[in-house]
């Protein structure tokens, strides 16, 4: 009866089941050279990527590469960043590189006898060089092969014309570019294109397709010649996640293709690794009305001392308690989980194992830069009955409040602040898109040092040192004819000693219910010194918040020491003050948009939008976009700032809870309107981390 | 179907900056990841039978109270449970002799949670097929399961069971010794996936041994009460 043992710790790559079981329709995670969803080579298809799949597609035949990064926004939309080169395009760039934006909208689903429809935008903010629409049917026949058929227009209309409709002022090298080229759409001649793609076994696939792409600019500046319209690939699945292609071009070119993807919604530790929570203590009959422990102050202290014990090997902090006859109120400090959920059921769970029992009202309070953010309340009877229900019992019986509506809120625990905090570390810095050298990096060393006073007052220091790199490298200078805020980020780079990032004093406060408040004092970021002032209008329960920021800035030296610099620049006079209004709502089904109305660094006025996609998880995806009274001929290239987002957590990728996470945001340009100060500390995050919608989102850790 | 984003971790280090070294608490550090990354992935160790009955001996010599044995077949695990909470008819163990907490919860002899095993199952309702096991009839019954997933959100998989009496067998590990009779269920999920779980009970109702499906990673999970 006996099987060989092991350790149970020695677990391998989980499996994902059971995963919601959404029916998917006409799905493929390969991609085009596009970098789109697409079973074909260069032309589209009907196809969509599954719900949530992020790929990154690297396609290249000679002299022209594309590097595309797709999101499957919703399981009928797709959205795709782009950074193409091509040498030799015009004669005024060695290489032509354009950045560029698609969509793709799925009009009907594919039925037993019907195809998808799928209609497209491709390169639809931009120069336009890439840029065509598409209406396109794709059916499946059988379980290995889809046909596609569809009518292009721009791109996908330059080769054998049948039809057009109106004039398309097209693409213009020499144009900022950047601005949404709705004229084009839909215009000018149309062609018929089409394709097939056919699994010749699990992992190998082959397509065919008839191309209504003239490649135009490529053949005119004699750099491509196209022979056929055909085209013929090959890919290969490398692994679930990996795809690997070739194929030839119009009989003239060969390419290939590599094609990354992974999806936010599965990870590879479903749930994470973490080990398990205490049990909760059942109380005993009767020893609810026990109240001798009130009688001597020394229990107290010895209770405060368990329950500090406890949850410290839960990594969680204790920062105070108050005790009565009957109801507990317990401020902790969590920077251990992620999903605010866990820290709290475990902290209720450590709870009902230390707390006298008497108790029956239990209140947490998390408390955030020294700020009490929120409070549940919860019943012990009730985390004793429904410890092995459904966790959305849980979350019925939970009450999440202000803490400024109790009286008993606690004090901090004696002694317990100043809490020094320290870390040394790598990091790595990034350019992306300098035509000179599209990516570029920094890795150096950076320290960080912060004294939590207690009381919401907070001093905290970055400084770090670059060991090598070559973003020194960057020799454009600004031609920008605004005032510099951002664009003479070349200067600030070439600093070879080691530089302040950071050195402030930060004051957190509670003016009144539903209040939040920040003071922050010092070098605020690597290119501004002053003071930045912040208030929060964000009840526990709502997923609306509001908010004010208001600046006061002194450009710094580019030595980023203790100096400051005039603020005349060569584009005119960096103002004083900036700042903003903010609306931040939480639309449901995962997403979240934000609008910031005010004024920018350079003094510009006007607003930024932002939508993102937010998983339970920590997963964000999303794209902002900023327009001011600076017009596109003033922004200069890119008419307008904008681009997109992603932050990782990083347990997602690790397994275990941890609440770093890993951001990047890509712009196709970085220019001097629309740009706004770089504070630590902004409220609303991590007020709203605190708050029940957010707190609810992940409630299925709460047992965890 | 697996994902790993290891490659991606990678990445996500260097762009992190993670710090290597902190004060406070132990928390992820760049060179943690480093080191995971490129330990050797060691196959797990193999125990032969002997050394299990060794354990489970050791473990009635020196422990009282309530103890089990949970293998959980595809991972090739054999750990000896020791009881360490109760909550009504539920009971929650964890492994014995390891340092590392990861639990598990039952009810009557049947796994309706996990803690700390990855895909974890949170919480099941099972009362329906207990109701029929322990009292050693046949019949249908419906079972919920709830897994944690990679966005952290419950998936609940519910089952169709047909519940069936076997043959009557004995059950003999560590301390128990006892006729028991073999119950069979056989379950069908909303997906479709088949799976099915066997019972061992005693004349009293309690259910000395279980053979039971948790999920695609672990398989079946065989958990036997040794006292």
């Amino acid at each position: 009866m006996f099987r060989r043992t092991s350790n149970l710790a020695a677990v391998a790559l989980a499996l994902t089941w059971p995963a919601a079981a959404i029916p998917e329709n006409l799905v493929t995670k390969q991609t085009s050279t596009y970098g789109t969803p697409s079973g074909l080579i260069d032309m589209p298809t009907a196809e969509m990527a599954p719900d949530a799949q992020l790929s990154t597609t690297i396609a290249y035949y000679d002299g022209a590469s594309k590097t595309t990064l797709t999101f499957q926004l919703l399981p009928r939309l797709t959205g795709s960043f782009r950074y193409s080169g091509t040498d030799n395009l015009t004669p005024a760039f060695s290489t032509f590189y354009d950045r560029s934006f698609d969509l793709r909208f799925r009009v009907f689903n594919e039925t037993t006898y019907t195809p998808a429809v799928s209609i497209g935008l491709q390169d639809f903010i931009g120069t336009g060089i890439l840029g065509g629409e598409y209406i396109v049917a794709t059916k499946s026949v059988g379980d290995r092969l889809r046909v596609t058929g569809g009518v292009g227009w721009g791109r996908f209309g330059s080769y054998n014309s049948f039809g057009s409709s109106g004039t398309r002022p097209g693409f213009n090298p020499m144009s900022t570019g950047g601005d949404f080229s709705s004229d084009d759409w839909f215009r000018g001649d149309y062609s018929f294109f089409g394709g097939a793609s056919y699994d010749i076994t699990d992992r190998l696939s082959f397509a065919a397709e008839y191309s209504s792409d003239g490649y135009d600019q490529e053949v005119a500046a004699g750099i491509f010649e196209r022979k056929t319209p055909w085209n013929f690939g090959l890919t290969y699945k490398a692994r679930d996640d990996v795809f690997v292609s070739a194929y030839a071009l119009h009989g003239n070119e060969f390419g290939a293709r590599v094609n990354l993807t992974l999806n936010p919604r599965k990870s590879a530790a479903p749930g994470g690794t973490d080990l398990a929570p205490v049990p909760v203590s059942v109380r005993a009959a009767g020893s609810a009305n026990d109240l001798g422990w009130t009688m001597e102050s020394q229990n107290t202290v010895a209770i405060t001392e368990a329950i500090n014990r406890r949850l410290d090997k839960e990594g969680l902090d204790l920062d105070g308690v108050q005790l009565s006859g009957t109801t507990a109120h317990i401020r902790i400090r969590n920077t251990t989980y992620d999903a605010r959920s866990q820290a709290l059921g475990r902290t209720l769970r450590v709870l009902s194992r230390t707390l006298p029992g008497s108790i029956e009202t239990i209140r947490v309070t998390l408390v955030r830069q020294g700020m009490p953010a929120s409070t549940l309340t919860f019943n012990r009877t009730d985390l004793e009955r429904l410890e092995n229900a459904p966790a959305s019992a849980a979350l019925a019986a939970a009450t999440f409040s202000d803490p400024l509506s109790f009286s008993d809120y606690p004090d901090a625990l004696p002694g317990l602040y100043p809490l020094f905090n320290w870390s040394v570390g790598p990091y790595l810095r990034t350019s992306f898109f300098d035509p000179d050298n599209p990516v570029r990096a920094d890795v150096g060393v950076r320290a960080k040092a912060d004294v939590d006073f207690g009381r919401g007052w907070l001093a905290s220091a970055s400084v770090s040192a670059k060991v090598v790199g070559n973003l020194d490298d960057i020799r454009r200078t600004s031609n920008s004819i605004i005032p510099h805020v951002r664009s003479n980020v070349a200067q600030f780079l070439k600093e070879e000693d080691p530089v302040i990032d950071r050195l402030t004093v930060a004051k957190y406060f509670r003016p009144a219910e539903n209040i939040y408040g920040r003071v922050t004092l010092g070098y605020l970021e690597n290119m501004y010194a002053g003071v930045s002032g912040e208030l929060l209008w964000k009840p526990v329960d709502s997923r609306l918040a509001l908010g004010i920021e208001a600046n006061y800035v002194e450009p710094r030296d580019f030595d980023q020491l203790f100096g400051l610099r005039s603020r005349t620049t060569p584009g005119g006079v960096i103002p004083r003050a900036n700042g903003h209004i903010s609306a931040y709502y939480d639309l449901g089904n995962g997403f979240h948009t934000q609008l910031d109305v005010g004024r920018y660094l350079a003094g510009d006025w006007g607003a930024t939008i932002a939508l993102d996609r937010e998983f339970a998880n920590g997963w964000k995806v999303g794209a902002f976009m900023t327009k001011t009274d600076v017009s596109a001929a003033q922004f200069g290239e890119g008419s307008f700032d904008k681009g997109i987002r992603l932050t990782v957590p990083l347990s997602w990728a690790l397994g275990k809870s941890t609440q770093k996470t890993t951001s990047m945001t890509l712009r196709p340009l970085t220019r001097d309107g629309g740009a706004r100060l770089e504070v630590d500390g902004r409220l609303y995050e991590s007020v709203r981390s605190a708050h029940q919608p957010e707190i609810a989102k992940s409630w299925g850790k709460f047992w965890r | 179907m697996s994902v790993k984003p290891l490659p991606l971790t990678v990445a996500l280090v260097a762009g992190l900056g993670l710090a290597a070294c902190s004060s406070g608490r132990p928390d992820v550090t760049s060179l943690g990841v480093a080191r995971a990354l490129v330990a050797p992935k060691s196959a797990p160790a193999v125990q032969d039978p002997a050394q299990v009955a060794a354990s489970v001996s050791e473990a009635l010599t020196v422990l009282e109270g309530p103890l089990a044995l949970a293998t959980f077949e595809k991972t090739q695990n054999n750990v000896v449970l020791r009881q360490i909470e109760t909550n009504g008819a539920y009971r929650t163990w964890t492994s014995w002799g390891s340092g590392e907490r990861r639990s598990i919860t039952t009810l009557n002899g049947t796994i309706t949670a996990t803690r700390g095993l990855r895909n974890d199952l949170m919480s099941s309702d099972v009362s329906q097929s207990l109701a029929l096991i322990s009292a050693r009839q046949s019949g249908s019954a419906n079972r919920v399961q709830r897994y944690l997933d990679g966005e952290n959100l419950i998936v609940e998989m519910r089952a169709s069971c047909t519940i069936t009496r076997g043959d009557a067998t004995r059950v003999q590990v560590g301390e128990i010794d006892r006729a028991a009779v073999q119950m069979i269920e056989r379950c069908q999920t909303n997906d479709g996936e088949n799976f099915s779980n066997i019972y061992n009970v005693d004349g009293s109702g309690r259910v000395l041994q279980s053979v039971q499906w948790l999920n695609d990673f672990y398989g079946v999970t065989v958990v036997q009460q040794l006292r």
